[in-house]
């Protein structure tokens, strides 16, 4: 799994200097090389691809926008990236609370239910439903820590949070996560399948 | 971090994987990129400020501050004299909702001295145009700026108004002070547009001494020309002729002076001048408290003698008319010789 702490930064400055000149070239390499990155976040933070794939544009077409206000030497275009894509994942989930009290609808499983995966499936499926029921900052705490393996001070300046303020709210959300995860009743099951 | 939770945790998270990035992201990206610049000049040539707040906000803070200036210096007075708009105020003070303060005239509360028979004794018209004195000086101050001249009838009504109403609020003088200082400006003003002007009088006197100076051939000239004229225009001179016979120092008559151009013949001049001389009004001494001198008694005299039995008539119809008025002035005297006192020193001052 590529990271956002995996990026080089005098790479990135070099590449942000060729999108100020306006290279569409450096654009596309940019969006190959690192475009994963806020459309993994949009996934596991709106659980829909297609928003995410609406989340990785956005936040890459920002950087084509506002590469003139690019600071070299700071924390490279992964980190960037990240945090832009995290920011418009929480906007999102707001105006959507605001619009409709209802819950997200969830995503349609389009994969074929074949016996073999029914079982990992139910685990995956209760991971997603625990992980969309904690609340938004704290869901983001799990993704950012977790899944992006950023440190407990880089996510918190993704949030901009103090960091004690964040730990805190992580450890929260690992305690809700684990609770929820253990009362769908999946882990037991699981342990048992993986050692027999 | 993973640390944090257990194996089992650990494989349950890992099993929530995500799919790969759709392909062609990067090409679609590259292409929406593109057509943004190909939007941005015109974007930039609206030139509008991103948020609506702003832009109401400026609207509104630019017409504020238009507002503010111009009426700060309309109050200065920069677009010249102000504009007499009636407001509420005016209109309310107008309507006299409530009584006013009677006004407490301080002219009265200076002179306690004053005993009040003599105060009784006072004519209204006195009163009024002695304690009108601070009223006229105020009032006159405001009339006599010449900015005052600047001034549209309706603004000069105005600010006399304001000022005059000030006067009696404050308690430097009655209503009716007010009103015959405004009367004594006013006629004093007229008097002073009747006058002639200086230039006309000595207009006039050039004219007498150029008639006095003529030759005989140059006034039979003249009378000549004043028989050609057509009678409305003779009567016309004759009056002009009389109103500056009138106004000369010289006691002499409109009548004879017309008469000596019109028809006294040309070698008869002088005699005429003498006759002039002659027709002269008897002018007799006045008869005042003060008895005259003999000197003056005497010409008085001789004038008498000297003059026709018409204006001895005349003469003696004046004497008696002052007789008659020094008589009546003589029986509204007081009779202690306090209240007397008091009397000449009012009209002392």
């Amino acid at each position: 799994m590529k990271t956002a702490r995996s990026t080089d930064c005098q790479n990135d400055d070099a590449l942000m200097r060729r999108i100020v000149l306006r290279d569409s070239e450096t654009l596309h390499s940019i969006a190959e090389l690192h475009g994963d990155i806020p459309f993994r976040i949009g996934c596991r933070m709106l659980s829909d691809p297609v928003e995410a794939e609406d989340i990785a544009q956005e936040a890459l077409l920002r950087l084509w926008r506002h590469a003139d206000r690019w600071v070299d030497g700071g924390p490279g275009i992964a980190a960037w990236l990240s945090r832009v894509a995290m920011n418009l994942c929480l906007d999102r989930l707001r105006k959507a609370r605001r619009h409709s009290d209802g819950d997200v609808p969830e995503r349609a499983d389009e994969t074929p239910l074949a016996d073999a995966t029914i079982e990992s499936d139910e685990v995956k499926q209760a991971v997603i439903d625990c992980i969309g029921d904690l609340p938004e900052r704290q869901r983001a705490s799990i993704i950012l820590t977790y899944y992006e393996a950023m440190s407990n001070q880089m996510a918190a300046d993704n949030l901009e949070m103090n960091i004690k303020a964040f730990e805190s709210m992580l450890y929260r959300a690992r305690g809700a996560l684990q609770g929820c995860v253990e009362d769908k009743g999946v882990l037991a099951a699981d342990i048992a399948r993986i050692n027999p | 971090m993973s640390a944090a939770f257990s194996p089992a945790m650990q494989a349950a998270l890992t099993r929530y994987d995500i799919p790969a990035l759709p392909t062609g992201f990067a090409d679609r990206l590259v292409a929406r990129a593109a057509a943004e610049a190909a939007l941005e000049p015109a974007a930039k040539l609206r030139r509008r400020s991103g948020s609506p707040w702003k832009r109401t906000s400026r609207i509104i803070g630019s017409v504020a501050a238009i507002g503010f200036f111009s009426a700060t210096a309309a109050a200065m007075g920069l677009f010249g004299d102000p504009i007499e708009i009636p407001i509420f105020s005016d209109v309310a003070r107008q309507l006299e909702l409530v009584d006013r303060p009677r006004a407490v005239p301080r002219a009265i509360a200076a002179t306690p001295k004053l005993a009040p028979a003599a105060l009784a004794d006072e004519t209204a018209a006195d009163k009024a145009k002695a304690a009108s004195a601070p009223a006229r000086q105020a009032l006159a101050a405001i009339v006599n700026d010449p900015h005052f001249a600047k001034l549209s009838p309706m603004q000069k009504r105005a600010q006399v108004k304001r000022a005059a109403r000030r006067l009696v609020q404050s308690g430097d003088a009655t209503r009716g002070e007010v009103r015959a200082a405004l009367r004594d400006i006013r006629s004093a003003r007229r008097a002073n547009d009747r006058r002639p002007s200086a230039d006309a009088a000595k207009r006039r006197a050039a004219l007498k001494q150029r008639l006095r100076n003529a030759t005989p051939e140059q006034k039979a000239r003249l009378r000549e020309k004043f028989k050609a004229l057509p009678p409305e225009k003779q009567k016309a001179i004759r009056d002009r002729l009389a109103a500056a016979s009138d106004q000369s120092d010289k006691p002499q008559r409109a009548e004879t002076a017309v008469t000596s151009l019109s028809e006294t013949p040309v070698t008869e001049i002088a005699a005429a001048e003498t006759a002039k001389a002659e027709a002269a009004p008897v002018v007799i001494a006045p008869i005042t408290a003060a008895p005259p001198r003999p000197q003056q008694a005497e010409k008085a005299r001789e004038r008498y003698r000297r003059a026709t039995p018409k204006q001895r008539a005349k003469a003696r119809d004046r004497i008696r008319r002052r007789r008659g008025d020094a008589a009546r002035s003589r029986a509204k005297r007081p009779s202690s010789v306090r209240a007397r006192r008091a009397q000449v020193r009012r009209r002392r001052n």
